[in-house]
């Protein structure tokens, strides 16, 4: 009794601060100001929560040494590289807040290690908090479409960000939702259950496509693919599954071509670039923005306007290569943890970020190859446990096993196109070490 | 099995504190590399006022301002970038088919080449007006 108690009050703190996450990247200025301070708030009774369930029922507590290690020396990094960052001050307050989370994710995710129900209840709140920031930006569309749709622009068409301050944002959880919707449609034992978490899918579905995020896409869909391929059931079931799923991939892709960006005058196409002349200096970033230079029309005698084809990464391939770059010029332990904003400069043309947006760029350029080397093996062996049970079979005692490493393939495939492992208060991120660790402790059994 | 954990967990804290002097010569080599090319895009330029200074930027980036020199037909060859303390923290050289960037923007305080700040916005002061 008293156990599920604080499983339940885990549960629904989880969700409040997930979405109070959300809510701290919301489009409504108002919102933002009480979630920023509300969801680390929530994250500390999270933590309390955790502990007392850990306390309570310490004998049923269980976190694999090396996981626990590898991230303790992941985090011990991130809070040392104080010693040689650009911004030490700076560098510390990341580095706790990030310890912070995974700290308490740690925590929960060792409660659930022999109760597969808390993890289901877990990953249940994760899926509730989704659809509540789904719904929230819905709602706002009905109400203020204006504030939910970015409009059209010479390189975007209009794309719909529902309750978050950019088309990016909102889809990253969304992509994190499908995997949990679609693990509760195809396991559900009543048609009706099966219904309710199949329009939910679509309805995640549908938002995504409307924002034309497809960094989002490309994680959803293949953290589906994930669920489908390890789910239990028949093989002739799974192909049924995973080929229903390629066909919403092949529809969704088509609608997101649909729209398009405003059409660019013939004039403005050919236009030419003002030029300084011995006689009349000029404000050179009127012709060569500095942060446009690379790849930007002055050197390639261009008009500068950008016109985006759907399958196009002109513009992020030349930042990414370039923050490599910079990465390599403090190779070992980089320019210390939390500072991609100030280390990273923006020099690309039609790039608009002030960081690489690209998680695993930014851990080398923050903690150098020294730290993504201990992230990736912090990720490597979360994943190994969750990928050994569910091939192993142990996947009909973890239930929720594939939804879970759904879900982690999904937060880490984010990871390829947003900058967000250095950013506790991030959208996604709680979400991502909590899925990871959840995996981490598939397998153990109680004589451990 | 207890003392091979307590001998595990002390190399990863020596080879923890090991990553402070990597990570300060890191600091340290990098700002050297940069301000050298700094140097270099001075040594190019001359003296600040001259008859080629032909384009300026105000408040970009970290709130820097910037003078741009001309080279031939490239009205932007040489640019040269300082903070509201003087330091020159950017320098590109567009001589060639692209630029070559030198900056140490993102920690500003490891210049140590600094500029008459007064003078060179003397001098985009006196570039707005003609431009007018």
């Amino acid at each position: 009794m008293r156990r599920t108690a604080l499983d339940r009050a885990a549960a629904v703190t989880l969700f409040l601060a997930v979405f109070a996450a959300a809510a701290g990247s919301s489009v409504e200025a108002d919102v933002v100001s009480v979630a920023k301070s509300a969801r680390w708030a929530l994250l500390i009774v999270l933590g309390v929560f955790a502990l007392v369930r850990a306390t309570a029922f310490r004998s049923e507590w269980r976190l694999r040494p090396w996981v626990a290690a590898t991230l303790g020396a992941y985090c011990a990094l991130t809070v040392v590289s104080a010693g040689w960052s650009i911004h030490p001050r700076f560098t510390l307050e990341r580095a706790a807040t990030v310890s912070l989370v995974v700290a308490v994710t740690s925590i929960l995710a060792g409660c659930a290690a022999l109760s597969p129900v808390t993890a289901s209840r877990l990953l249940d709140a994760l899926l509730a908090a989704v659809s509540a920031v789904a719904l929230a930006g819905f709602l706002l569309w009905l109400v203020d479409p204006s504030a939910a749709v970015q409009s059209a622009s010479n390189e975007y068409p209009a794309r719909f960000q529902g309750f978050e301050q950019n088309p990016n944002t909102g889809p990253m959880l969304l992509a994190v939702g499908m995997p949990l919707a679609f693990d509760r449609a195809i396991t559900a034992t009543s048609g009706r259950v099966r219904a309710t978490f199949g329009l939910l899918l679509l309805a995640f579905v549908a938002e995504l496509a409307a924002s034309g995020s497809r960094g989002a896409l490309v994680g959803g869909f293949l953290a589906l693919l994930v669920v489908a391929v390890l789910a239990p059931g028949s093989r002739r079931r799974r192909t049924g599954v995973v080929l229903a799923v390629v066909a919403l991939l092949a529809a969704t892709t088509w609608t997101m071509t649909i729209p398009h960006a405003l059409r660019v005058s013939a004039g403005a196409a050919q236009g030419r670039l003002p030029t300084a002349s011995p006689s009349r200096p000029i404000n050179a970033e009127l012709a060569i923005p500095l942060s446009g230079e690379i790849g930007g029309p002055w050197w390639l005698h261009t008009s500068g306007v950008v016109q985006r084809a759907f399958l196009s990464s002109s513009t992020r391939v030349p930042a990414w290569r370039g923050a490599i770059e910079q990465g390599f010029a403090r190779p070992i332990a980089g320019y210390g943890f939390g500072t991609g904003e100030s280390a990273f400069a923006n020099r690309y043309s039609g790039f608009h970020s002030d960081l690489p947006e690209n998680s695993y760029i930014g851990v080398l350029l923050q903690v150098g190859l020294a730290g993504l080397a201990l992230f990736l093996a912090a990720v490597a062996l979360c994943l190994a446990p969750g990928v050994r049970a569910c091939i192993r079979g142990r996947g009909e005692r973890d239930r929720r096993l594939p939804a879970t490493l759904g879900a982690a393939t999904a937060a880490l495939l984010l990871g390829v196109s947003q900058s967000y492992f250095h950013a506790a208060g991030s959208i996604a991120f709680l979400t991502l070490w909590l899925t990871l660790l959840l995996s981490s402790v598939a397998g153990i059994k109680r004589a451990a | 099995m207890r003392r091979r954990r307590l001998v595990v967990g002390l190399l990863a804290v020596v080879v923890l504190l090991a990553l402070i002097p990597i990570g300060r010569w890191e600091r340290d080599r990098h700002a050297r590399d940069e301000l050298a090319g700094i140097r270099g895009v001075l040594a190019a330029i001359g003296p600040l006022d001259q008859s080629s200074l032909d384009a300026y930027r105000v408040g970009v980036g970290p709130g820097m301002d910037c003078l741009l020199y001309k080279r031939g037909r490239n009205p932007f060859a040489l640019e040269l970038c300082f903070d509201g303390a003087g330091r020159v923290i950017e320098a590109i050289d567009r001589r060639g088919g692209s630029p070559r960037i030198s900056s140490i923007r993102e920690d500003p305080s490891a210049s140590n080449i600094r500029i008459d700040r007064a003078a060179a916005l003397a001098l985009i002061e006196r570039m707005k007006q003609s431009a007018q």
